[in-house]
């Protein structure tokens, strides 16, 4: 029933940033549900969990976006895969800094990248503006965790033997 | 389950991932893109609305101190309006008849498609929507979407049943433009953070702050005489081969719901 929830949760929260955040752009910025789902879970439950969400969450994000197809899936991935490592690093997962760390480390990379991808067609950098709209993403990440973590926290699987897998 | 296990487990995630990616990079997602238009369209079509609703609330909120300021300088603009709409009218009609003189063709209203944005771009920089109307309805790529009577992009993909709108203020976004008022012409590009600004107008062109700006109907799908936006401030530099000039447009993203596309020239 707890494994029914998780996937039902992580789908809806999908969802959610699909239609719903993409068009609330709080302060014109979006921030990244998913990314926060995709450490959070990397972090709670497994690996393998993490990286499912980020391949079905960057596709979903990759189609809706109108540029760039593929790399929000890669992207995604790759934060996935750098929470499985800091997981296997062994360091205390019980607060919620571990997971603000990575997804502010995450969420800098993100959008040094679609900004890259974007850089042959920009002439003027407006970079107290780009600065301002990156720093609001890392604090509305950063709400999103406190809020995402407690969820999953609840519907961790309670068998160690696949809660220890990685 | 052991490490070996959940390592190949990973891999065989990872391989899947990279194998999509690279489908899609080469254009052929078909059965994914049917999945997605027929499961997250629907359901983020709602989202999409709520979202925006609640998006309009807040920023209506945060605008009510302004208010009364904006009806003024808004009732003053309709009062504007409404003059030139009474003279854009009898100019129309001595081009109609002229025209009929000439024997040349009287120019109609545009046809339109109505289609509603059901997604919005996933991030902060590139400005994107997707609509519900595609291929079957008659869209295609290059053709312009207005809203609220301004150009606010260009269909950039069209698939089946829905269609990506390149935004005005997406970083990518290229337009032949001119101005209404004056006599330049210029490239209207969108830039990072919402801006648009209106490059390549000769030094000897006329624009001046105020002037509107419409599509220049070179080329492409988008039919001459689309509003744009308005000059905010034109730079000009005795030494450059070309001005430029910043514009406002009306687009609001958030607050875009229903668009229409037209056809073409």
């Amino acid at each position: 029933m707890k494994t029914f929830l998780f996937w039902l949760a992580s789908l809806a929260l999908i969802f959610v940033q699909i239609g719903f955040v993409s068009a609330l752009r709080p302060f014109g910025v979006v921030p990244n549900l998913i990314l926060v789902v995709v450490v959070v879970v990397g972090l709670q439950a497994t690996l393998s969990q993490s990286l499912v969400i980020a391949l079905i969450g960057g596709l979903a994000l990759d189609i809706t976006s109108g540029a760039d197809f593929g790399l929000r899936t890669v992207l995604l991935v790759l934060a996935a895969l750098a929470t499985g490592f800091v997981r296997r690093s062994g360091v205390t997962l019980n607060g919620p800094s571990i997971a603000l760390l990575v997804v502010a480390a995450s969420t800098i990379i993100i959008d040094l990248g679609i900004l890259a991808n974007v850089a042959g067609s920009v002439r003027v950098w407006p970079v107290a503006k780009l600065i301002g709209m990156i720093g609001i993403e890392l604090l509305l990440n950063s709400l999103l965790v406190l809020m995402v973590q407690p969820l999953y926290k609840r519907l961790k699987r309670e068998r160690p033997e696949i809660m220890v897998a990685l | 389950m052991n490490r070996s296990i959940a390592n190949r487990r990973i891999i065989i995630i990872v391989v899947i991932a990279a194998a999509i990616t690279s489908f899609g990079v080469l254009g052929k997602l078909g059965p994914l893109r049917w999945v997605y238009d027929n499961t997250v369209i629907p359901v983020s079509r709602g989202l999409a609305l709520a979202g925006s609703s609640t998006g309009e609330a807040f920023s209506n909120l945060a605008n009510v101190h302004n208010l009364s300021r904006d009806l003024a300088v808004a009732q003053q603009e309709n009062a504007d309006l409404k003059q030139r709409l009474a003279a854009d009218a009898e100019t129309r009609r001595d081009n109609e008849i002229l025209r009929r003189q000439l024997g040349l063709n009287v120019a109609g209203d545009l046809a339109r498609i109505g289609a509603e944005v059901v997604a919005f771009q996933p991030d902060s920089y590139r400005q994107f929507v997707t609509i519900n109307k595609g291929l079957d309805d008659g869209i295609k790529k290059g053709q312009g979407v207005m809203s609220e009577g301004a150009l606010i992009g260009i269909i950039s993909d069209a698939q089946a049943s829905t269609a990506k709108v390149a935004l005005v203020t997406d970083p990518e976004f290229r337009l032949t433009a001119k101005d209404q008022d004056g006599n330049a012409t210029g490239v209207v590009s969108g830039q990072l953070g919402s801006g648009l600004i209106m490059e390549k107008i000769g030094q000897t062109d006329v624009i001046k702050p105020g002037d509107t700006i419409t599509s220049a109907g070179l080329g492409g799908g988008v039919p001459a005489g689309l509003l744009i936006g308005q000059v905010q401030s034109v730079n000009t530099t005795d030494n450059a081969i070309f001005q430029s000039a910043r514009l406002v447009t009306p687009l609001k993203i958030n607050r875009l719901r229903f668009v229409f596309v037209v056809p073409g020239a």
